[in-house]
């Protein structure tokens, strides 16, 4: 498997969750939340534009709207492959993880 | 909450994000702040919205540029895989145009190693900026004005103590500048050598040389010392710790060896084996250090760093008159050290310094040749642009702007030279032995910084680059998307062809101009070696005394042993042989009243000269034993000198008197000799003087029979060490030591000669590209030509006579050039042939019969194919 940065595993993440509501301006809203600090929108442009070109999501125009200035929302959508990927990385964290109670980390702090 | 109408964000700011994100033109991320940018306007008012939107801007830069660098990237992956397709689909332009540039490319960068080597000389001393070499010109602005590095031995004393920003001083005392050879002996080891220099101390304190043994403060501390250099130690001491041991010097003085210096680099205008200090030079000549008048030191400055030397330069005049009490017409200045082996050649150099004016023909050619192939290159990219019109098209439509085509074009062309690169760094590892040993020239890559020359390369490649791609660029960038993509495309607007046509001009006027010159300069050098120079100079020895007193003392018994010999004819002692500049006296008519001292070259020689050298008498007798008074009183005068005192004839010349040198030598014209040359027909013939005194006889010139030349060298060896058992034997021919001084002419020419024949290589090489491309384009036209009943030889005019008129017109445009350069370069010599029509017509007809030639295959295929063929699908 292709290892992602930690902002475009959070990113597969967020587009998953908003399933068709998926553009820029909500998908910082949920990382700022999931993250507690703040997102630029270039740090979450640039990691959008990589998983389109890497394959793990499409996108497409919606009709541009008055609220934002006449200008169209580019929309995200996993493809399969990026499923595939959420699936890889939900093992794989699973697995690396397996036995390890938060408690015994804490512990040892 | 009401929603309150947001005001706009700034202008600025959204232009500054739809520049650096418009994601495809969409700007989405317009979009995207605006609705965010409602939402901060909404909750927390105007102006903490727009603060929101600058702060999101410059928050997201960094991003943003990744993200950019990221797409360019992709761009060029893109741009490269074209330019590779490009290159591999036509391999004959692409090998055209790769083997063009890189044999430029080879050329620049050869002789820019050259050049990197040049000027590295003396730059290896750490205080190599702060150190100047006086020079005196004495009387200045007079005819016979003359500059000199030698300084009288008190001057570096007399700056040391009255000018306090002069550091340091160090003079040098070289016999060498004076033709002299001292003997080094230790033990059974002994030799003649010319490189031992009498130096200051304060020389190593000055100069970075680096030792190898011993402390440079503290090895002159005993006059009686002597530094060597780690080539010395080798030869003399063979693996033994020459540190302490004692040499001797002409047989008379010891010097202990108190250190050991690395051998000097080549890169030094002055260059020795020997050092001893200038303490122990009274030993040798003693006089000499006290005189304001004896001028032979060479005398080097320490001074402050961008220091102003005008100033202290206008000083010295004065300051030397209030020392010595007398004021002399003489003018200083000072030579930086780091100009002194490109640009100085002054009287009595230290060694032979290079000249700018040949790093500047190399780089003119280098030019020359570079360019040559860049034009290649325009000419064959614009005239197959429409193979490319297409792509254009389609990348116009896909939403390119003319500066991403620009880029791409200016991309791949670059590419096409760096590909030119690896073949021409090929080329140099495989030529760099044989340009250094045409060329004479010598590249070390110590003396060059790696730096400079990683900058070099890049530099050839991407100008070359830049230079031959960037009129493709504009070109092809220039198509009319829709015209392109109709395909309403034009084969080549006249325009475009005329420009292609002065390109094939101007590579043919460049490699005419270089034919031009190479013809001319063989003639003048051809000229030179067939030329009547007045004596004979084939198979004579000269064995050279090096003022070697008890050497000289025996001249008249070499001379009589040496022509005991069958294979030796003649043997003759003299102070100079031909090629070696003569000693200047004053001279004039016995009891002319007033003095009309005039200059002439005195030359000493013996009763067999005229015979040995084969020189022609005009009038009157040669020297001659049964004369006892020749010895003494006799004068033989050349042809020149007899003008010059002003006699009528060389007959009405025999018998007058001659003073020399203001009384000290009175005595009768005997004969006169027709005018010989005896330096080089860059010179005049001068006015000279003959006569004989045995105390002079500094070589000793014996002419050979053609036949068993090694036989009578051996001879002349045993006869030698008969004679003389403590004295190296050595000798050379005089044939090559006279032709020694027409070596740089010699250089220049084969310079030429290569360059010239590479010149032309490349432009034919073009030349073959177009007219290939021409045929490929007007197939139809000729097999529908052929058919009406154009004959073979009309279609083979046709394809030829564009390129033949642009030849012809190089040739015009070249002659011009051609013959004010040579002219110039004709000047030099005071014997020189006129210019005449031949290496002018020889060169046009060269390249019209090398152009025909790359022409013909390609008309004549195209001439005699079968119109059936090419008109097949029609």
């Amino acid at each position: 498997m292709k290892f992602l940065t930690r902002p475009e595993e959070l990113i597969l993440l967020a587009v998953w969750r908003l399933k068709d509501k998926a553009y820029c301006v909500p998908i910082k809203k949920l990382l700022v939340q999931y993250t507690g600090r703040d997102w630029s929108f270039g740090a979450v442009y640039d990691p959008l534009d990589r998983l389109e070109r890497k394959g793990l999501l499409e996108s497409y125009l919606s009709d541009p709207t008055a609220k934002r200035g006449g200008k169209r929302k580019r929309v995200y959508k996993l493809t399969p492959g990026g499923i595939m990927s959420l699936i890889e990385i939900k093992t794989l964290t699973d697995e690396v993880w397996d036995g390890i109670p938060l408690k015994a980390l804490k512990e040892e702090l | 909450m009401t929603s309150k109408k947001a005001n706009p964000p700034s202008k600025l700011a959204e232009w500054i994000l739809r520049r650096i994100y418009p994601d495809k033109g969409e700007f989405t991320s317009v979009g995207d702040f605006q609705e965010e940018y409602h939402e901060v306007y909404q909750s927390e008012g105007s102006f903490r919205a727009r603060l929101w939107y600058w702060k999101q801007i410059i928050k997201s830069i960094p991003s943003f540029i990744r993200n950019k660098i990221h797409w360019s990237l992709i761009m060029i992956h893109n741009y490269l895989k074209v330019a590779f397709r490009n290159i591999k689909r036509h391999k004959g332009y692409s090998f055209i145009n790769i083997a063009g540039l890189a044999i430029g490319m080879a050329c620049t960068i050869l002789i820019s190693f050259y050049i990197l080597d040049e000027v590295s000389y003396d730059k290896y001393h750490e205080k190599t900026d702060s150190i100047y070499r006086l020079v005196q010109i004495l009387d200045p602005g007079q005819e016979d004005e003359y500059e000199t590095i030698v300084q009288s031995a008190l001057y570096a004393p007399l700056l040391l103590e009255e000018i306090p920003e002069v550091k340091n001083a160090a003079r040098i005392y070289a016999p060498k500048i004076w033709g002299r050879s001292v003997l080094i002996d230790y033990k059974d080891k002994s030799f003649y050598t010319q490189e031992l220099i009498f130096a200051d101390a304060s020389l190593f304190k000055m100069f970075s040389f680096p030792f190898a043994h011993g402390n440079p403060e503290t090895v002159f501390l005993d006059p009686q010392s002597i530094v060597i250099t780690e080539n010395v130690a080798e030869k003399y001491f063979e693996g033994e710790d020459p540190m302490g041991k004692v040499i001797t010097y002409d047989n008379q003085h010891q010097f202990k060896v108190t250190g050991v210096l690395k051998n000097i680099p080549r890169n030094s205008h002055f260059r020795f084996d020997f050092v001893v200090p200038m303490e122990s030079y009274p030993m040798v000549m003693q006089e000499r250090l006290e005189k304001w008048t004896n001028s032979a030191f060479p005398t080097y400055v320490e001074l402050p760093k961008n220091y102003d030397i005008t100033a202290l330069q206008e000083k010295i005049p004065t300051l030397i008159k209030s020392h010595r009490g007398k004021s002399v017409d003489t003018e200083f200045w000072f030579q930086p050290l780091t100009r002194i082996h490109l640009h100085s050649h002054l009287s009595d150099e230290l060694g032979t310094n290079s000249d700018i004016r040949y790093v500047y023909i190399f780089i003119v050619i280098a030019l020359f040749v570079l360019s040559i192939a860049c034009m290649n290159f325009i000419n064959l990219s614009t005239a197959r642009a429409t193979h490319r019109a297409r792509e254009v098209g389609i990348r116009k439509m896909v939403g390119a702007n003319r500066a991403k085509l620009i880029k791409q074009f200016l991309f791949e062309s670059i590419i096409i030279c760096l590909i030119a690169l690896a073949a021409s760094l090929f080329l140099v590892w495989v030529f760099l032995p044989s340009f250094t040993k045409i060329f004479n020239v010598q590249i070390d890559f110590s003396f060059i910084n790696p730096y400079s020359y990683m900058a070099i390369l890049t530099i050839i490649t991407l100008f070359t680059g830049f230079l031959s791609g960037i009129f493709p660029a504009f070109f092809l960038s220039s198509f009319n998307l829709t015209s392109v993509l109709k395909g309403h495309f034009l084969t080549g607007k006249r325009g475009k062809n005329m420009l292609r046509k002065w390109l094939v001009v101007a590579q043919f006027a460049i490699s005419t101009i270089l034919v031009i010159c190479t013809g001319i300069i063989y003639d003048q050098l051809n000229y030179i070696q067939k030329s009547d120079l007045g004596f004979n100079k084939e198979s004579v020895v000269v064995i050279p005394t090096r003022r070697d007193e008890e050497v000289i003392s025996k001249a008249g018994v070499l001379k009589t042993t040496f022509e005991k010999d069958s294979g030796v004819l003649n043997v003759t002692a003299s102070s100079q042989t031909p090629g070696i500049k003569m000693f200047g006296r004053y001279a004039q008519t016995e009891g002319d009243a007033k003095d009309k001292w005039k200059s002439v070259k005195s030359l000493w020689v013996d009763h067999d000269f005229i015979k040995t050298y084969e020189l022609s008498l005009l009038a009157g007798r040669s020297f001659s034993k049964e004369f006892g008074t020749d010895a003494e009183k006799s004068f033989i005068l050349n042809e020149t000198a007899v003008k010059m005192f002003g006699f009528s004839s060389p007959e009405n010349s025999i018998g007058k008197r001659i003073d020399l040198n203001y009384g000290r030598k009175i005595g009768t014209i005997i004969g006169v000799t027709r005018d010989f040359n005896f330096l080089s027909l860059h010179s005049k013939i001068e006015p000279i003087i003959m006569h004989i005194n045995p105390d002079r006889f500094y070589y000793i010139s014996a002419r050979i029979n053609n036949q068993n030349v090694q036989a009578t060298l051996d001879y002349l060896e045993r006869k030698w060490r008969e004679i003389l058992p403590q004295r190296p034997f050595d000798y050379f021919f005089l044939e090559r030591d006279y032709s020694e001084q027409y070596h740089s002419d010699q250089s220049f020419g084969t310079l030429l000669s290569y360059f010239s024949f590479i010149a032309i290589f490349i432009s034919c090489l073009g030349l073959f590209g177009l007219i290939s491309y021409s045929v490929e384009r007007r197939t139809k036209e000729i097999g529908i030509r052929k058919v009406l009943g154009a004959s073979i030889s009309k279609v083979f005019y046709l394809i030829a006579k564009e390129f033949m008129y642009a030849i012809g017109i190089a040739a015009v445009i070249a002659w011009p050039a051609a013959y004010f350069v040579m002219a110039k370069w004709l000047q030099s010599f005071a014997y020189r042939i006129s210019i005449g029509l031949r290496a002018f017509i020889f060169s046009a007809v060269l390249a019209l019969i090398v152009a025909l030639l790359t022409v013909s295959y390609q008309a004549i295929k195209a001439a005699t194919a079968n119109p059936a063929d090419s008109l097949r699908y029609e």
